[in-house]
């Protein structure tokens, strides 16, 4: 008996494993689904596009690296004696010390790829579509100008003939096989790339928008910052201008609100700002431009001051030099620290600018002056400077003069905002290093980032820039 | 009809009485003739027929037997013994304990076992009485030096720590090399629990509970656990009871643990003269003052004429305590056998607040229902607390990592007694305070658990239904009290990770063993089996504690983050085995086995793993007889395929996962590009070897080569950035291990009850890669090849420049250079060891018994990248080692040491702190592992007192370690990068049985 139903059991268990075992094997993650699934509805695409935002805050990429590296590179800022070794080779301009780091923007160029190619054929009103299409296209530009800044020179400044640009991927990689390997465009390509896509997003934008996220002003002030690179001057004061005009956007803050501005969220300068949300986005002790920057919290690397030189440049009253920075003592050194990172959203925390009010009317200024209009270009400049507190240029003066006194504008003004090595880079000039280590010659193959050694190896059709 | 019947029966009968008119009754006692006590359970056998009884508890049988016979006894672990019986009545019998070695009884799969000199696989073995009274978190670490073939490296030395097993070599490069753990038949999910301190997942087994651990090397044998076979099984058995007397063992253990070895770093004055070197040196190189530059020095690191100095070593590292309490009791009447044991184990680690204290319990019951139906079940729970410093790692704020490297001139406390903190330099944290004031908690409790049925269908013919348990919850807690500086701005925080695993399997088999015409011996096994495993775990993190006396997220002024996972994995398999034995002289073994793993791609999930060996013992030639001095000679081959299937649970899918979040928003993003081809990694073997014991057992051994393909690895081919994806999962690897596996043992005296026995086992392997992506010869640059499957990939290292004392490297072209860039560096060397192996020695003398173990390895070469830190001339803000006062300071000196340059990086050179050879050391060792003194007390003694052994020892764990490299300790598997360092344990106790 005891056997009879002992043989029926272990025969029923058996065969249950033997026939059943196609749907036993059945498992599904709960972290994330299939892809054929998570773009059929508009929520999905949503949440693509936030992860295209979460991919710019990284302390590699927005959260710190194209705030100092740029910085530090040239002759706005230094380490100090005693620090952690971050930025340590950067400083010195050593071989592939740079923001090769940027490379990794194809994964979120991927992203907005997915979205741009999508969104026509998703479920939401057309509204919708333009506002998201135009975040997507905005984004895309963002990344792939960063890169280029990066990895090529630009247009109109080639070394040796060296156009090489970026790989220009436009369609979403959903397979294996369309992950094949790409030769780069030219640099000019690139850059009509850069400009057609902010263009799209500029039509497609509606007239105001969050500034926590791209935006129709945003669009124009990036376009704007492209073309000063291009040296295409008309229209890049053709797009400062759109951008600076534009209703509820961006606005020039007073001299006495000029430091609490950068603790406001958004800062009321930028047109576009990248927000941290402490509790899950905070680059910490460890990565944050709080820590690096200043001494405010304990526990800080402080490694990051201005120059003396940089400090040297302020006019006394200069109210960037006097309540931007901070005197204190970092292991026994005199140092000053910098206000624009206070940790205002909170432990280790800030938002970033990404692109200022300020920056817009300095990029005018350069593009009229470098197209005779010293008046213009004038009037823009001494709106920065007489709301520092500083002395107005002179209305004599004007030609390279004025040039250099624009240029001198953007450091005080932009310090810790990343522009000091393209700067000097976009119009072919030496990097200069405030005494600290040997100037890089324009022509000096450091200028450009190396392209990782690993992908240069991968793709035949890949060319590594000149030097590495 | 029931006329007939009746005559049936009454002819029956009637036989019966005639057979009885010509039996006799025999009885009798059988014993150990070690020690004389009654052997229960030997099975007596009238030779030459099946008719035979088992001795009863008190080892005393009855058998009926015709006039002439002979008695033929047999008992596990003791020789055979054939005995006339003559006109005897009585026959009482003294066993002699079998010390052939071939003869031990080997565990094989599924509930199986065999005789050594049958075996035709390749098998490591290590006996529970090896491991008894060891203080040992895990039980795997045995393995180290005593197992052939089985590579065991410590991860850490924290207590409870984890552990890197590979056997046979590294036959994986992306999917998992550990092999597969199966406790009584219970497949363990593999893999540390913990987050906050490095943990092990046979940490929840009693070491004093082992009976035995087998390892299956090869194919031949593991081959039948089919896609989760190729990295070789690990069989544990835990001990159960025996029928006879209650026997009860209790013992006690106490000791401590010591830091194997301090690091001599710079005293405060020494560092700063450095320092105020390397700031002059500066001034000078950028044409800056230099009385500014020494003053700067003095100013940040004292002078050193005045300055103060701490070895903060002195305040992390500390004497460790051990204790071990062990009870257990064993018995039995039989039908009912039992054994029950319990445990505490406390280890108090070599670093401050750091510790590791388990407790188990484990029933082992095996139940005789009916003649033809057996229980038998295991539980074992136990719970573990592990409290670590923190993980291994270069943390500035890990105290065994920083402690060599905070600057030496500051104090640990202020003059008023309060902790002087922060500190300055890049080392910021107090690690005394920030240990005290942080809590690392790591609790589990866990289950490893099965239940089995026997039923004999027929004789010969028995069907078993297993079922095996592995559950583990487990909890990490971490609070950090805003008393640190460094934690004040959060205002404390406390992230608590909940997880648990359920892991389960089952098996039912039916197993038939027969033996034809007395020389035909086969045992054929069949089944299926299941298994699933699922982990999951949710966290929490909350900042804002009113003081470090609320601690639980309760107390949190703000939730900061969620979140959890969850994955799972499930495998269904049928399989079979058949032996065959003719005369035990010619053996041959084979196996199939049929898997389906839902890790795998919709086309790839079925796969099919054959195995096969054959044995010749030569021994029972015939013509072999006459030579007395060869008493076993086998030689044995097999070839087989197993699979790994250690990737990642959804590996295979294409899949949208988190993307993080944004404006309080959340994201989604691409994952990863589907793969429905995935399928496992294979691994051929091919094994061969020859089983030798000579001069009556005096030498014995074993020799074994093997050749091990992994085919189909799974390698992840890159794809290019640009694509958005850096690389896709698929089968086109191919990795080739071979290797020589050498057992020598020999009993060098053993007369006038002095006895000495030297174990030996050497391991020499090579590890190859065969062919990576199609049409490349190499992956990044750690994968090449024709080079190990782990490499060190660096520029070389050409010392201080003697004219000015730069540091200075080897180009492309091997000229010198002062900037070094990627494509300088090349392979020098690999961190795989050529060979490693053990040498036991045991003598001993009446009760008296000394035992030493060396155990080590040779070949390889460690990244001693603490040394990246610590040798860099002091020339960034951290301590460096006493080494660097070699620096350059004058022309012409000859030193591999650069002259202190504040910064490290002088102009047109690269940094002095680049890796290259310079940080690269062999990591060959030779270690004392383990001596152990013990002394059993005379048994009359003893018996006078009621007890039947008590036994008191002495010992002592890595006592001694022979090395050239200069960091904590050579136990490494590749880098050693703020590893809590190992330790010494010396430690006494008692063990007494009654």
């Amino acid at each position: 008996m005891l056997t009879r139903q002992l043989k029926n059991i272990s025969l029923a268990v058996l065969v249950a494993v033997a026939s059943s075992c196609s749907d036993l094997l059945n498992t599904e993650p709960k972290q994330s689904v299939s892809s054929d699934v998570a773009l059929k509805d508009i929520t999905g695409i949503r949440a693509l596009l936030i992860s295209v935002y979460d991919r710019l805050q990284p302390s590699t990429y927005y959260g710190a690296r194209i705030m100092i590296a740029p910085e530090i590179m040239a002759d706005n800022v230094r380490l100090t004696n005693t620090n952690s070794n971050r930025y340590f080779n950067e400083r010195v301009n050593a071989p592939s010390a740079h923001m090769q780091q940027f490379w990794a923007n194809y994964a979120a160029i991927n992203e907005a790829n997915f979205i741009i190619s999508s969104i026509d054929a998703a479920n939401t009103t057309a509204a919708d579509k333009a506002q998201i299409k135009g975040e997507a296209l905005f984004l895309r530009a963002l990344l792939y100008f960063d890169m280029a800044r990066v990895f090529a020179y630009e247009p109109t400044k080639v070394v040796n003939g060296f156009n090489e640009g970026l790989i220009l991927r436009t369609e979403p990689t959903d397979d294996v096989s369309k992950a094949d390997f790409r030769a780069r465009s030219t640099i000019e390509e690139t850059y009509q790339f850069i400009e057609k896509d902010l263009k799209d997003a500029i039509a497609s934008f509606p007239v105001t928008g969050n500034r926590f996220r791209a935006n129709k002003a945003a669009a124009n002030a990036l376009l704007a910052r492209v073309y000063l690179y291009w040296e295409k001057y008309a229209d890049a004061i053709t797009y400062a201008t759109a951008a600076l005009d534009a209703p509820n956007g961006a606005s020039l803050v007073s001299g006495a609100n000029y430091v609490a501005a950068f603790a406001a969220a958004p800062n009321p300068e930028s047109f576009f700002e990248i927000n941290y949300v402490q509790a899950t986005e905070s680059l910490g002790v460890n990565e944050s431009m709080h820590s690096l920057t200043t001494n405010l919290t304990t526990g800080n690397w402080g490694d990051v001051v201005p120059t003396n030189e940089l400090l040297g440049l302020y006019e006394a009253t200069d109210i960037r030099r006097t309540q931007g920075f901070f005197a204190a003592t970092k292991g026994g050194e005199a140092v000053f620290f910098s206000r624009k990172f206070p940790g205002a959203r909170g432990p280790f925390t800030d938002n970033i600018p990404v692109i200022r009010y300020s920056e817009v009317l300095l990029i005018r200024a350069e593009a009229y002056a470098a197209t005779g209009k010293a008046d213009l270009a004038l009037a823009d400049l001494n709106r920065i400077r007489t709301r520092a507190g500083a002395t107005p240029v002179a209305a004599t003066v004007t030609g390279t003069e004025l040039m250099d006194a624009i240029m001198r504008e953007r450091r005080l003004e932009l310090v810790l905002e990343g522009h000091r090595f393209f700067d000097l880079k976009r119009r072919g000039e030496v990097i200069t290093k405030a005494a600290l280590s040997a100037p890089v010659p324009y022509s000096d193959f450091r200028i450009l980032a190396p392209l990782p050694v690993g992908q240069i190896q991968l793709n035949p059709k890949l060319k590594q820039n000149p030097g590495y | 009809m029931r006329k007939f019947l009746l005559a049936g029966v009454c002819l029956l009968m009637s036989i019966c009485v005639q057979l009885r008119a010509q039996e006799r009754t025999v009885t009798g006692t059988v014993t150990s003739s070690d020690d004389g006590s009654p052997l229960p359970g030997v099975s007596v056998l009238v030779k030459g027929t099946t008719k035979g009884t088992n001795t009863d508890s008190e080892g005393k049988y009855r058998i009926s037997l015709p006039a002439g016979a002979q008695l033929v006894f047999s008992y596990v672990g003791f020789m055979k013994s054939t005995v006339d019986i003559g006109a005897k009545s009585v026959v009482d019998v003294a066993l002699s304990p079998d010390d052939n070695n071939l003869n031990e009884v080997v565990v094989t799969a599924y509930g199986g076992s065999t005789a050594k000199k049958n075996l035709t696989s390749a098998v490591a073995q290590v006996s529970g009485k090896t491991i008894e009274n060891l203080p040992l978190q895990s039980v795997d670490r045995a393995l180290q030096g005593r197992a052939a073939g089985v590579q065991v490296t410590s991860l850490s030395g924290q207590p409870g720590g984890g552990i890197n097993v590979r056997v046979r070599g590294v036959g994986s490069i992306n999917a998992g090399n550990e092999p597969l753990y199966i406790i009584d038949g219970v497949q363990v999910a593999s893999g540390g629990l913990s987050s906050t301190a490095s943990s092990n997942v046979l940490a929840s087994l009693n070491p004093n509970d082992i009976e035995s651990i087998q390892v299956l090397k090869d194919a031949a044998g593991s081959a039948i656990y089919g896609a989760q076979g190729a990295n070789g099984v690990v069989l544990i058995s835990t001990k159960r009871g025996k029928a006879g007397k209650t026997k009860f063992t209790v013992s006690y253990q106490e000791g401590s643990t010591q830091l194997l070895k301090k690091l001599d770093v710079l005293t405060a004055s020494q560092f700063a003269t450095l320092k105020i070197e390397g700031f002059v040196n500066r001034a000078l190189a950028t044409n800056q003052s230099v009385e500014t530059a020494r003053a700067n020095a003095i100013a940040q690191y004292g002078d050193p004429a005045t300055v103060q100095n701490t070895d903060w070593q002195d305040y992390v590292f500390r004497t460790g305590r051990l204790r071990s309490i062990n009870a257990s009791a064993a018995g039995g009447d039989g039908k009912t056998n039992f054994r029950l044991s319990t445990a505490y184990d406390y280890n108090a680690g070599q670093v401050i607040k750091s510790d590791f204290g388990r407790g188990t319990v484990r029933l082992n019951v095996d139940h005789q229902a009916t003649k033809k139906l057996k229980f038998e079940t295991s539980i074992g729970l136990a719970a573990t607390k592990q409290n670590g410093a923190i993980a291994d790692g270069a943390f500035i704020n890990s105290p065994f990592f920083a402690a060599a490297l905070i600057l030496p001139g500051q104090p640990v406390y202020k003059e008023d007694g309060s902790y002087n903190a922060p500190l300055t330099g890049a080392f910021s944290y107090n690690p005394v305070q920030s240990v005290e004031y942080e809590t690392r908690l790591n609790t589990t409790v866990q289950t490893v658990s099965n239940f089995a049925l026997n039923y004999e269908i027929v004789p010969g013919l028995k069907f078993r239904s297993f079922y095996g348990i592995d559950y583990a919850n487990n909890r990490d807690d971490a609070y950090r009290d805003p008393i640190v500086p460094q934690f004040a701005s959060t205002g404390g925080s406390s992230t608590v990770n909940s997880r648990y695993t359920l892991n389960w399997n089952t098996a039912q088999t039916l197993s038939w063993n027969k033996l034809f015409a007395n020389d035909h011996d086969i045992t054929v096994l069949g089944g299926g089996e299941y298994r699933e495993e699922v982990r999951e775990t949710v966290s929490a993190t909350g900042q804002g504690f009113p003081n470090g006396l609320f601690r639980t997220l309760a107390a949190a002024a703000r939730p900061i983050t969620t979140t959890g996972t969850y994955t799972t994995w499930r495998i269904a398999s049928l399989f079979g085995s058949a032996n065959y034995s003719f005369k035990e002289k010619y053996l041959a073994t084979a196996t199939l086995r049929y898997d389906g793993s839902s890790r795998f791609g919709a086309n790839t999930r079925y796969g099919l793993f054959p195995a096969a060996s054959v044995g010749y013992r030569l021994s029972e030639e015939s013509f072999m007889k006459g030579l007395t001095w060869l008493s076993e000679l086998k030689i044995f081959a097999g070839y087989g395929k197993a699979g790994n299937n250690n990737i990642d649970n959804f590996a295979s899918r294409a899949l949208f996962g988190l993307g993080g979040q944004y404006i309080d928003l959340p994201g989604v993003r691409p994952s990863q590009l589907g793969n429905a081809n995935l399928s496992w990694e294979v691994a051929t073997t091919i094994n061969a070897g020859v089983n030798y014991s000579l001069f009556n057992g005096r030498i014995y051994g074993e020799v074994q080569a093997y050749r091990k393909v992994n085919d189909r690895l799974l390698l992840s081919r890159p794809l290019p950035d640009d694509s958005g994806f850096g690389s896709i999962f698929e089968n086109l690897g191919k990795v080739e291990n071979k290797g020589l596996e050498i057992e020598f043992n020999h009993i060098n005296f053993n007369r006038g009850g002095f006895k000495w026995e030297t174990n030996w086992n050497v391991s020499f392997q090579r590890n190859k890669i065969l062919q990576l992506l199609p049409g490349q010869d190499r992956i990044g640059t750690g994968l090449r090849v024709g080079e190990p499957t782990s490499i060190h990939w660096y520029p070389t290292y050409a010392g201080a420049n003697p004219a000015d004392g730069r540091s200075m490297w080897l180009d492309t072209l091997g000229n010198l250079t002062y900037t070094v860039q990627a494509r300088d560096s090349r392979v020098q060397g690999t961190p795989l060891p050529k060979g490693f192996g053990g040498v036991t020695n045991r003598l001993s003398y009446k009760g008296l018994s000394l035992e030493f173990f060396l155990q080590g390895q040779w070949g390889n070469k460690l990244l001693n990248n603490n040394g990246f830190f610590m040798e860099s001339s002091a020339s960034a803000g951290w301590n460096n080692l006493q080494s660097q006062l070699d620096r350059w300071t004058t022309p012409g000196q000859i030193t591999r040491v650069p002259r202190a340059y504040e910064g490290g990086t002088e102009p047109g050179s690269s940094s002095l702190q680049t890796f290259s050879t310079k940080q690269l050391e062999n990591g060959g060792y030779v270690r004392l592992k383990q001596v152990t003194l013990s002394y059993d007390l005379p048994s009359r003694l003893v018996k006078k007192a009621g007890m039947s052994r008590v036994n008191v020892f002495a010992q002592a764990i890595n006592l001694l370690t022979w090395t050239a490299y200069t960091g904590f300790d050579p136990e490494v598997l590749s880098i050693e990068l703020g590893t809590y360092p190992q330790s010494k344990q010396i430690t006494g106790g008692i063990q007494i049985e009654f």
